[in-house]
């Protein structure tokens, strides 16, 4: 009871260990490094396999002292890691050309690699010992891990993010505390009372001071004259942060035109990136004059009295201008209720409220969700894309999907309105054009989805200085409508690039490019899907659609276009890389680089061992653990995006997702073995798992779409529900495959678990490839081929019947007895 | 011809080099050993000049400041070389292209007078400084404000007023300026600036993170006081659909 208490303890602490330290990196660095450094982090796995394959006979030999050991070093390490990264002076953006980044980059990777290592020895070893229940023991690491995910994100809401790691340890510790069966009392003694003694240390000097990058907006923020931090709120949401200070003044993209003054504002801070501004308004008088000066009032010049909805709330930007135009009804869409709760409660007084206006209506909910479930029409739908600046010109959110900007989504809201309506988005200008153009694309294929024949019709396009907005109507544009665009876009000297009917003298007389660059490639986009599936392909940058299948809206680098841009302007092209993407490529790298070495490593002393397996049989191991490892990292990542929309929240689909794949996946492995029993035929175990992601990816989408507006606790018991038949499927390979390698090679069976720990760090980051490139249908799809590929690995030698690694008349296997 | 092009853009500017250890003795910085004057000729020739710059006051001014006394000395190495440099909190002093481009996109003239918004280093100050008559820079981090106005001390820069506190509402006392430039990150192009520039006069402004400049703005006002923009590619990324 007791080994089984603590493996699931471990691994509970183990998986909380990796959200806890996405979301310490998504507040101090950007998220995307952090996956950089929890995969290599993840190769402790590995790692861990090819020491028990090193030193299984002594460790094997001490086995409760060592379980116990590493169970302690988790729990010291892990909070010990974090606290001595921060450090580190890794600054990601200087790896280009401060060699001293590398460097800090290492320690990073040697500090958290310590406590990874820790937590999977004591679960590798653990497998080793008791191969012969592996199907059991691997049903309670794998609901441990289950338990993890879940426990971690309701403490999200309790602690503060410096203190997610003493939670991670405290668990840890409890592990370690469990394990007192296995020996004696007074061993026990030994290692449990220091342990708690350094556990209540570190809980004194937690939450641990976050050290976040100066160049991030919170740390600029507060490097303002008579800056302060006035509010501060930790969930699994993210970190919000406000700051106050007399010098704070946002309004992106605001036209030259604009003469007067911007009112006193706080800088309200999401995971400590670039501000949104939060505005002073008294709630009684005329809100601020500049609002009208912004690119994304344009729709105000030709609705009147409009019915809005507003998807974010944000700072209150949006709502303020509703307000201003004496909007008849405005909906607002916010997904954080801690956003709601500060304008309309905390920061009352600074904001006037203008949340609690009768015709306001606030409704706590992702956007795409309820622009796909919401029923009531609109005469403006405003859906904001201007994000950190500085986030979007450096791609480092090139690999978040975001189902508001794709053809699924526009035609969603098209649907929402009224025959007059419009749909207004706004994003930054990035030089040469990109995200413009793909919000181009992306309106024009819904348009044409809409059975609008010719989409240009149906958009106003145009542009400042810093910001382009495009307006997408549900009927044509009148000609009264274009010329009071016209004259607003006149007033506020913003360039039209599009309309119906434009000339293009008109173009590029503002803010003028060298080349109507804009015009040019707007026109490309609007005249045929022929002409623009071309601009597609020869263009340096992706700007075909987001789709729901591909939402990587912020994703338009192409690899491809890498040997043009280095030709041309030689290292100069590295400020149009996207760092995210690049980052991927690298982790991505690395990872296959140190998991060939821990695979090989192992091999090459294994020959000296007691069981030699002939080559033949060393591929088979290969192919077998590293296909359902990839594959399963394959299915896991491409659900946990692909639930988002459904679950309509990343940390929910994450949570949820993870806990009822690993769940139905440890099932399966409780009755891996009766299965086993039932099934002779071992290639069909597989390949049912196969056989499962094709049909879910056929009907996941069926599902999404008729459950969508169901509350979120029934979309949770249907994900729940859907995931379980794959999910069982998924968790019985790895143990029959672990069971069978132990009864005829049992000094492999260290090895397979570091081949599998290998292939689930590279499957990891290999799907997240993948997936911006192909699609998620494409990465499912790979899934279920690699899943035939484990079941066909046993008929390499032609076995009519495959039974993994357990051939009966050992005809593959050779012992050497080397004592 | 090439090998020609190289020969005159070598004498030109070494006699720059000359023109700036000379002036150096006869007017504002302190005349001392030059351990970086190699470096210095090389980036103007390599970084600067081969990419298109081409106004010989810009040349001259860019060869005589000594980038490598505007960082941390434990940096100086590495100041001579094609990349931004961290200054702390947050800030960076700017590739040495884009600081010459910058410059160069103002067309000054000896009697100009210059605000910057943004001091950082004071590196830009110090290249705007040879250019113009008086150069205002407003600095709105305390402590980078106060270590500016020092080595402007130190180095014996008369021409440049530092002043620690918020530019965005510039110096209505000293305005209108004959050029602007806007070396701090900015959602929007602040409008107490646009007044204080005069008719006929320009403001620069690198757009992106403090890292990565992809472009450059240049405000532009008319004699009737109309206001328009340019923007400026600082790479030659000319071609739009480039891998057909």
């Amino acid at each position: 009871m007791g080994l089984r208490l603590s493996l699931f303890v471990y691994s509970a602490a183990v998986l909380s260990a990796q959200v806890a330290l996405m979301r310490i990196f998504s507040v101090t660095q950007w998220h995307h490094f952090s996956y950089m450094i929890i995969s290599v982090a993840l190769l402790g796995f590995g790692a861990s396999g090819a020491f028990i394959s090193l030193f299984r006979e002594r460790l094997l030999a001490s086995f409760t002292l060592y379980y116990r050991l590493f169970g302690a070093l988790l729990a010291i390490t892990f909070p010990g890691a974090i606290f001595l990264s921060q450090s580190v002076p890794f600054e990601p953006f200087l790896l280009v050309w401060d060699v001293n980044q590398y460097i800090y980059l290492f320690a990073h990777y040697l500090l958290l690699l310590v406590p990874f290592f820790s937590g999977a020895m004591c679960i590798g070893l653990l497998f080793s010992r008791e191969h012969r229940r592996i199907g059991n023991l691997y049903f309670v690491n794998l609901i441990g891990s289950g338990a993890g995910t879940l426990l971690i994100v309701p403490l999200m809401f309790i602690l503060p993010v410096g203190q997610l790691p003493i939670a991670v340890s405290a668990l840890s510790v409890i592990g370690v505390a469990a394990t007192y069966t296995l020996g004696k009392r007074k061993e026990w003694s030994y290692i449990v009372i220091p342990l708690s003694a350094i556990w209540i240390a570190y809980s004194i000097v937690s939450p641990f001071e976050l050290n976040i990058s100066e160049y991030k907006g919170l740390s600029r923020s507060l490097d303002l004259p008579g800056a302060r931090s006035i509010y501060e709120s930790d969930s699994p949401l993210g970190r919000l942060s406000v700051v106050e200070s007399p010098v704070i003044r946002i309004a992106p993209g605001l036209s030259t035109a604009f003469t007067g003054a911007i009112p006193p504002q706080k800088a309200l801070h999401f995971d400590a990136a670039s501000p949104t501004a939060i505005i002073e308004w008294d709630g009684i008088s005329q809100p601020p004059e500049y609002l009208d000066y912004l690119p994304e009032a344009a729709p105000y010049s030709i609705v009147n009295k409009p019915d809005v909805l507003i998807i974010g709330l944000g700072g209150g930007r949006h709502l303020l201008r509703a307000v201003k135009h004496k909007s008849n009804s405005v909906t607002v869409v916010e997904r954080d209720e801690r956003v709601v709760k500060l304008i309309d409660d905390d920061l009352a007084r600074f904001t006037g409220r203008p949340t609690a206006l009768d015709a306001v209506r606030i409704i706590i909910s992702d956007g795409r969700r309820f622009i796909k479930t919401d029923s009531s029409t609109y005469d403006l739908i405003e859906i904001s894309a201007l994000g950190s600046f500085a986030a979007a010109s450096s791609g480092v959110t090139a690999l978040s999907e975001t189902y508001l900007f794709t053809v699924e989504a526009i035609r969603d809201g098209l649907r929402l309105l009224k025959p007059d309506g419009m749909i207004s988005l706004t994003a930054w200008l990035k030089h040469p054009p990109r995200d413009n153009l793909k919000l181009l694309a992306t309106a024009a294929e819904a348009l044409e989805e809409e059975k609008r024949r010719y989409p240009g019709r149906n958009i106003f396009f145009f542009r400042g200085w810093g910001t382009a907005t495009i307006l997408i109507k549900r009927e044509e544009f009148t000609e009264t409508e274009i010329e009071k665009l016209k004259e607003f876009c006149e007033n506020l000297f913003f360039d039209v690039i599009h309309y119906p009917g434009i000339n293009k003298t008109e173009v590029n007389r503002y803010n003028r490019f060298s080349e109507p660059v804009y015009f040019q490639a707007a026109a490309e986009i609007l005249s045929n899907a022929r002409r623009r599936e071309d601009f597609y392909a020869s263009y340096l940058f992706d700007v075909s659609p987001a789709k729901d299948g591909k939402p990587y809206f912020n994703h338009l680098f192409k690899l491809t276009s890498i040997p043009h841009l280095y030709r041309t302007l030689g290292v100069e092209w590295i400020p149009f890389i996207e760092w995210g993407y690049i980052i991927l490529f690298a982790t991505l790298v690395q990872a296959l680089i140190a998991s060939t070495v821990l695979i090989l490593i192992p091999l090459r002393f294994l020959k000296q061992s007691t069981v030699v397996i002939r080559r033949v049989r060393k591929l088979k191991i290969w192919i077998y653990f590293s296909s359902i490892g990839l594959a399963y990292m394959f299915v896991e990542i491409v659900f946990t995006q692909k639930f988002t929309l459904f679950l309509a929240e990343p940390v929910y689909s994450v949570s949820v997702t993870l806990a009822a794949l690993l769940f139905w996946s440890g099932m399966g492995s409780y009755f891996s073995g009766e299965i086993r029993k039932r099934i002779p035929n071992a290639f069909l175990i597989p390949a049912m798992a196969a056989a499962l992601i094709i049909t879910e990816i056929a009907l996941l989408d069926h599902v999404f779409n008729a459950a969508l507006h169901l509350s979120l606790g029934w979309r949770v018991i249907i994900a729940i529900v859907i995931i379980a038949p794959l999910g069982f499927a998924m968790g019985i390979p790895f143990p029959i495959g672990l069971k069978a390698l132990g009864e005829s090679a049992e000094n492999y069976v260290p090895w397979a678990w570091g081949i599998n720990g290998c292939a689930s760090v590279i499957g990891a980051v290999l799907a997240m490839t993948l997936s911006v490139s192909f699609g998620f249908s494409a990465v499912l799809t790979a899934a279920a081929g690699l899943y035939i590929a484990a079941g066909l690995s046993g008929l390499i030698t032609g076995d009519k019947v495959f039974i993994p690694f357990n051939d009966s008349g050992m005809n593959n296997i050779r012992c050497k007895d080397n004592r | 011809m090439v090998c020609l092009r190289n020969y005159t853009v070598t004498v030109v500017l070494s006699l720059f080099i000359l023109y700036g250890v000379f002036s150096d003795v006869f007017s504002q910085e302190k005349p001392e050993t030059d351990p970086f004057g190699s470096e210095r000729l090389a980036m103007v020739r390599e970084q600067i000049a081969a990419r298109g710059i081409s106004d010989p006051g810009v040349l001259a001014s860019m060869t005589a400041v000594r980038r490598h006394l505007f960082i941390d000395p434990s940096k100086a190495d590495v100041a001579y070389s094609d990349r931004p440099i961290p200054i702390g909190h947050g800030q960076t002093i700017s590739q040495p292209f884009i600081v010459a481009l910058m410059t160069e996109l103002l067309s000054l003239d000896s009697t100009d007078v210059v605000f910057e918004l943004g001091t950082g280093s004071g590196y830009q100050a110090a290249v705007l400084s040879r250019l113009v008559s008086r150069v205002f820079t407003m600095e709105i981090i305390e402590p980078l404000g106060k270590a500016a106005a020092e080595r402007f001390n130190k180095l014996g820069y008369k021409n440049v007023m530092v002043q620690v506190g918020d530019g965005y509402y510039g110096l209505p006392g000293q305005a209108p300026f004959d050029a602007i430039i806007v070396t701090a990150a900015a959602s929007h192009i602040p409008p107490p600036l646009i007044n204080q520039l005069k008719p006929g006069g320009k403001m620069a402004i690198p757009i992106g993170s403090v890292f990565f400049v992809q472009n450059l703005m240049l405000v532009e006002k008319d004699s009737m006081g109309n206001v328009t923009t340019e923007n400026i590619l600082p790479v030659r990324f000319v071609p739009l659909t480039g891998s057909r």
